[in-house]
């Protein structure tokens, strides 16, 4: 059994605008120690889909169909009480800015402190004692210091370590992180992912990375999932999304994955924006974007299936999958691209997409 | 695009591992004595009859033109008005306060998801408020969950209507027709 698992899980907010279809039949699941990367353009539901993990969707939101099985356990059957000690002691969370999980009130060791009392029953100077060799662990200078310091007097990336610092403390079975690097700049964010993969390694502790970042993706996990407007699109090993992709939309995030210091929009070079969650555009919700769309991509929504049977690969178990016209036999043209890699690492490398044929794309 | 994490979606409390509250107005709200005032949209609703409510309430569709070609996307624009001073609330089906149709088809689908559950809402309008939506139809039929199917040239009507029982008989709906040629 995984640890996770995730199957056709749906979640909608109920707006006055419409009904925004924010999470649509996406499954996957992380296995015990395993870095498990999820990927996608703003907008695109991957923290929606993790604070669902934790059970944190409050109205307007609803999760309204699926199952969260955690080590075999149905989460969306459990009440608050069984949930809250789950969440932070076996599942822990990093959110996207450091400044959301620490409360500016509270000096930070003592919010440490409180989580260790709190989930393992430690008394107060155990606690301490504990979180300042946490503290430690993650990299903060002098931390019997600084325990007693406010989340204003740390910088954003110490903020983070100690957001890291107060996940782990629990010794959690799953750690989301859900960009915990974004609002950070590119050479504490490498020393950050470094950190994390290191003491996931070091803890035993399964990582659900989300990030915009294929290259992050790359460096840290072993299986991606991409998703698109609210669906999973492609799922694989990470060297078979880095060298073969096979949905465009991975293509396009491929193509856009910068070299080390170059800070330049990673996504500028897939033209257009995610369509509206509200209102999807018929068909497959990428054929706006896609330069290989035809006139049948605005009529059939593709499945997952393997792309290289075409058998189903919607399920929680599929390794690998792409929801692309393309391998249901549908498209009429071939997918023209071919990706090119030189270099050792696959963050360093230099990648070049090259467009062979393109589809009709006045649909 | 709403994001979550800005959103009152999230839950948030004092416990470690769940977001902070920045935004805790809970005692400025007490120190300004705000439980201690009437609330009038409250009393207004305890009081006014429901078929006088709906009155209060206007719903109209238009569309960006009268023709159309074939596969040109059809823009369209849903206006709710409450004509009264005061604030009036409707009690819907579902949380989905309102649907939109083509020939009657909800969101131009064969699967009808206007009423995902039994659970009701209600949907609120300030005193004198105006909404606005605006959709696009792609002129096409959604048969399945897979397949969109394009229609023909012809006539068609969009309606659009609160999400409450027979709606078009107690005004709380609104149609128009276009052609596509
Ligand atoms: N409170 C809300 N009300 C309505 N819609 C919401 C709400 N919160 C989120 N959404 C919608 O849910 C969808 C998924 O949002 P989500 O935050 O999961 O995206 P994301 O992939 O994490 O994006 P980002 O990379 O920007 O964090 C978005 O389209 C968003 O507009
Ligand atoms: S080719 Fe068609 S089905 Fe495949 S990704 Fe592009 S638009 Fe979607
Ligand atoms: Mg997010």
């Amino acid at each position: 059994m995984a640890l996770l698992e995730v199957e056709d899980l749906e979640v909608r907010f109920y707006t006055e605008d419409g009904v925004v279809n924010a999470v649509d039949g996406v499954s996957y699941r992380i296995e015990r120690g395993e870095k498990f990367g999820v990927v996608g353009e703003s907008g695109a539901g991957k923290s929606v889909t993790a604070l669902s993990v934790m059970r944190l969707i409050d109205n307007p939101g609803q999760i309204e169909g699926g199952e969260i099985r955690f080590k075999g356990e149905n989460l969306l059957d459990m009440d608050e009480e069984e949930i809250r000690s789950i969440r932070g002691s076996e599942i822990a969370m990093v959110f996207q800015d450091a400044q959301t999980a620490l409360n500016p009130v509270y000096s930070v060791g003592e919010q440490i402190a409180e989580a260790i009392r709190l989930h393992l029953g430690y008394d107060d100077e155990a606690a301490r004692d504990r979180t300042i060799e946490m503290l430690e662990r993650v990299g903060i200078p002098d931390p019997a210091d600084r325990y007693s310091d406010y989340p204003h007097q740390f910088s954003g990336g110490m903020q983070q370590r100690a957001v890291i610092a107060m996940a782990l403390s629990c010794d959690p079975d799953l750690l989301i992180c859900d960009e915990p690097t974004t609002a950070l700049d590119v050479t504490i964010e490498a020393q950050i992912l470094e950190l994390l993969d290191e003491l996931a390694d070091e803890f035993g502790t399964a990582i659900q990375l989300i990030t915009h970042d294929l290259g992050v993706v790359a460096e840290t996990c072993d299986r991606v999932m991409v998703m698109y407007a609210g669906k999973p699109v492609e799922k694989a090993p990470v060297e078979d999304i880095y060298y073969d992709p096979k949905m465009p939309y991975t293509v396009g995030l491929m193509s856009s994955i910068p070299r080390i210091g170059d800070e330049r929009d990673r996504l500028q070079t897939i033209p257009g924006t995610m369509p509206d969650l509200i209102q999807l555009p018929p068909g497959c919700s990428f054929h706006p974007r896609c330069p290989y769309a035809e006139e049948v991509c605005t009529q059939i929504e593709p499945p997952l299936v393997d792309p290289e049977t075409g058998e189903p690969a919607e399920g929680v178990d599929a390794e690998r999958g792409a929801a692309c016209l393309a391998y249901t036999g549908d498209l009429q043209n071939e997918l023209g691209y071919e990706v090119h890699v030189e270099g050792e690492s696959h963050r360093s490398a230099v990648r070049d997409v090259e467009e062979i044929t393109g589809g009709d794309t006045d649909v | 695009m709403r994001r979550i994490y800005e959103s009152n979606a999230l839950r948030r409390d004092d416990e470690p591992f769940s977001p902070t509250d920045p935004d805790d107005r809970r005692w400025t709200k007490a120190l300004a004595g705000e439980h201690r005032t009437i609330n009038w949209d409250a009393f207004s609703h305890a009081f006014m009859p429901g078929w006088l409510r709906e009155r209060a309430i206007t719903v109209d569709i238009e569309t960006s033109r009268d023709r159309y070609e074939v596969g040109e996307p059809v823009g369209f624009c849903v206006t709710m008005r409450n004509r009264f001073p005061i604030s009036v609330k409707l009690q819907t089906r579902s949380p989905v306060l309102w649907t939109w149709a083509v020939d009657g088809l909800v969101d131009a689908a064969k699967i009808d998801r206007s009423n995902p559950t039994e659970r009701r809402s209600v949907f609120s309008f300030g005193r004198g408020e105006r909404k606005r939506f605006e959709r696009t139809w792609s002129q096409t039929i959604r048969h399945s969950r897979r397949e969109w199917v394009p229609v023909d040239p012809g006539e068609y009507t969009l309606s659009a209507a609160i999400n409450v029982p027979n709606a078009a008989e107690r005004g709380l709906a609104a149609e128009t027709t276009i052609s596509i040629e």
